[in-house]
């Protein structure tokens, strides 16, 4: 049994309706998983994903503050998962 | 003439005259507008000897660029001083606005103040009718009131103004113009405005644009309209303007706290764009024509911070909040507001405060040194109460600090005895602008040499912000870029963001796309500095549409080159070499204490090695000056001749010292 914090980041927090959640799974949960999990609309999809269910170009995932793009990755207790776009500008 | 006004207005303000000249075309068409104009008539008619930001013989020039009020979202005004009191080299600010569409409806592309009125005026321009006035009544007022006092005495509300606060009025370096709350930031081009008595600029233009191709104009504008709206940022920046970017610098570990000194500041979240925009946000607003609308109307309804206001940008919330060690969000939009109305640039003072508080955390001052004032981490009563001093030149200490802080950090030192530089390497700056709120140990290295190379001190507005966006596997996904060039970067490897070499290309493109798009006038929130799609190839569209020429996208960045080469040729002529052109010595001595990217830090060899690259690209000399064969092949001989003159430019290859 484990849980993970997802935090939403602006634009995202309105996409997921929520600033946070936290996911529980039972035995072990991938990137994909989670996505899976959590993605109810089909806007918050299309906004993350592309048609073959890989992660957009301009979309980040941070897991415990790194990019992750591997969608294979496992999450283990306590993490913490952040959507965000790339830091650009100022 | 299409596209552009076709004249420039020359106030000679010690003789109270206004003169009309007519615009060349073969200028137009070499320098674009705004900036370009600016840096080129500046070189022109300053005299470098002249050493005195405030002296009558240092020159402003305010310049809409060459696509405002066109439809497009190019809403933006470059203001530029010859002497800049931040720097004391070339300096320039750049605002997003409503004047700049207005100026060129009433047919002017440039505004030069030369001399220094008797007193206080303003310059008031309704099409051809141009005269100075007395701005006397106008004495100490704050940027709001100026601007609604002028509309009211002028009976029309949608008169525009450009005006400056007490502190432009009391000469303070870090003073600037203001079209209300949007800001010509950087180099302190207000107090010279000041120094030269002139208080405010009052535009009304009725003429409208003359548009070489108004259909070719209409299919360029949908084709960029819908490129704009389908960027990746622009749900973002419209919704949560670029106090967003704090959350994602906090979340990816890059968020610069206690004056670099750290990532981490407890509570930050506090300070997250959507606690600004749920608490305090009232909408959305937009410069002329925008679509991206990216500043937030703000109300704080009470307490000791009540205020109202707009703008609340990444700068003024990171500054002022995480990198002071302070999380109030209302005290940060009251600051916001404040700085506004007393006509002050965020950037510079957020660091002139937070350096001192680092001052004062390692012991190097105390009350005998500020009046009394405390300077604690957090601590936003003190930080407001040294913003009113610095603005009045209150006391010893707001007047030795009005100076620039550099002057203080000498003041400290000779009282204290110590060497100035155990103060001074405590700032973060270049050039002596102190910098943006993003860090060269991880913003990548190709935003190292563009903050170090850049032609007005420390900036990420000059080139490129950050290498992250080039972090793509297709060229297609870098958006704004031409694709032959896009796919260049990405031969060469440079998606690597701690890759020396070869980054010279990618900080040369930036800075010429930066010096195009700040002449024409773009918002850079528009475009690949912003990670948004609009590119050389529509400015170009956009530009032949509007003037009936023929630029290709090639022929864009030539100018911006050719731009870029005014600016280092103008501040060789200072005396400003390589050795200006290196990060803070922080970045090269002290690694990122903490998060994922603990242990970051330059290398200084490979800087150094790097920027001689760069020079050779450049077709610079070995100390960053511009050689005569490059010079020529920009069009730019009278520069060239100048410098020869001067005993400043050589004629050897590139690469040699």
């Amino acid at each position: 049994m484990g849980k993970v914090r997802v935090k939403y980041l602006n634009v995202y927090s309105g996409l997921a309706g929520k600033k946070e959640e936290f996911v529980s799974f039972d035995d072990r949960i991938t990137l994909k998983e989670l996505l899976d999990r959590i993605m109810g609309s089909r806007k918050f999809r299309d906004s993350v994903l592309d048609q073959e269910g890989k992660l957009k170009p301009h979309v980040w995932i941070l897991v415990n503050r790194e990019r992750v793009a591997d969608l294979a990755r496992e999450l283990g207790d306590g993490d913490t998962v952040v959507f965000s776009l790339p830091i650009v500008g100022g | 003439m299409y596209g552009w006004g076709g004249y420039i207005l020359k106030a000679y303000l010690t003789d109270a005259k206004v003169i009309k000249d007519p615009l060349s075309l073969e200028f137009a068409r070499a320098f674009l507008g705004g900036r370009g104009f600016n840096s080129k008539i500046i070189y022109d008619g300053f005299d470098p000897s002249v050493t005195d930001p405030f002296s009558p013989k240092n020159i402003v020039a305010i310049s809409p660029g060459s696509l405002c009020g066109n439809t497009l979202s190019a809403s933006r005004i470059c203001v530029s001083v010859a002497r800049s009191p931040v720097t004391r080299v070339f300096g320039d600010g750049n605002l997003g606005s409503y004047f700049g569409g207005e100026l060129k409806w009433a047919g002017y592309d440039s505004i030069v103040f030369y001399g220094k009125a008797k007193d206080l005026v303003y310059l008031r321009i309704e099409d051809d009718r141009v005269e100075l006035r007395d701005a006397r009544h106008l004495k100490g007022k704050m940027v709001s009131e100026t601007d609604a006092i002028l509309k009211e005495e002028l009976g029309d509300p949608d008169a525009r103004v450009i005006a400056i606060g007490p502190a432009g009025e009391n000469q303070v370096a870090s003073a600037i113009p203001l079209e209300l709350h949007r800001a010509a930031g950087a180099c302190g081009t207000g107090g010279v405005l000041g120094s030269k008595n002139v208080k405010a600029i009052v535009v009304r233009g009725t003429r409208g644009s003359k548009i070489a191709r108004p259909n070719d104009l209409k299919e360029a504008f949908k084709k960029v309209h819908k490129k704009l709206l389908s960027g990746p940022h622009y749900p973002m920046f419209s919704t949560y303007g670029s106090a967003s970017l704090l959350d994602l610098f906090n979340e990816s570990g890059m968020l610069p706290t206690y004056n670099w000194q750290d990532r981490e500041v407890e509570g930050v979240e506090k300070v997250y764009s959507t606690e600004l925009k749920e608490k305090y946000g009232l909408k959305m607003v937009a410069c002329l024509g925008c679509a991206v609308h990216c500043e937030h109307y703000y109300v704080v309804k009470e307490g000791p911070y009540a205020t109202k206001g707009a703008g609340a940008e990444y700068e003024v919330t990171c500054g002022f909040g995480p990198r002071a060690g302070g999380v109030k969000l209302d005290a940060i939009l009251y600051i916001n507001t404040l700085l506004n109305d007393l006509g002050l640039d965020v950037v510079q003072v957020s660091n002139w405060i937070n350096t001192m508080r680092h001052w004062w955390q390692d012991g190097l001052i105390d009350e005998s040194d500020t009046d009394g004032l405390v300077f604690e981490w957090g601590d936003y009563d003190s930080t407001i109460e040294a913003i009113r001093r610095l603005a009045y030149r209150k006391g010893k200490f707001g007047n030795s600090l009005a100076g620039n802080i550099f002057t203080f950090a000498r003041s400290i030192a000779d009282k204290k005895k110590i060497p100035v530089e155990k103060l001074t390497r405590y700032l973060i700056q270049i050039k002596g602008m102190t910098q943006s709120s993003g860090d060269n140990r991880l913003m990548g290295i190709g935003a190292a040499l563009s903050h170090g190379t850049s032609t007005r001190g420390s900036d990420h507005l000059r080139g490129v912000n950050t290498d992250i966006w080039l972090q793509q596997e297709k060229a297609e996904d870098i958006w704004g870029i031409p694709r032959e060039v896009a796919q260049r970067f990405l031969d060469l490897g440079l998606s690597d963001m701690n890759r020396y070499e070869g980054k010279e290309e990618y900080v040369a493109f930036m800075e010429d796309y930066c010096a195009v798009t700040d002449s024409l006038g773009i918002c850079k929130r528009h475009t690949a500095w912003e990670g948004m799609g609009l590119g050389l190839e529509e400015m170009a569209e956009y530009l032949n549409a509007v003037t009936g020429m023929n630029y290709t996208w090639k022929d864009l960045r030539k100018c911006g080159t050719r731009i870029y080469n005014v600016e280092r040729a103008m501040q060789a002529r200072y005396g400003l070499r390589r050795k200006d052109d290196f990060p803070p010595v922080r970045f090269f001595e002290e690694p990122v204490p903490s998060g994922p990217l603990k242990g970051a830090i330059l290398d200084r060899k490979k800087f150094d090695k790097l920027l001689s690259a760069y020079y050779r690209h450049r077709g610079w000399n070995e100390e960053g000056i511009p050689l005569e064969e490059t010079l020529k092949d920009l069009g730019l001989e009278d520069i060239s001749r100048d410098l020869k003159k001067r005993k400043i430019i050589q004629t050897k290859k590139a690469g040699t010292r």
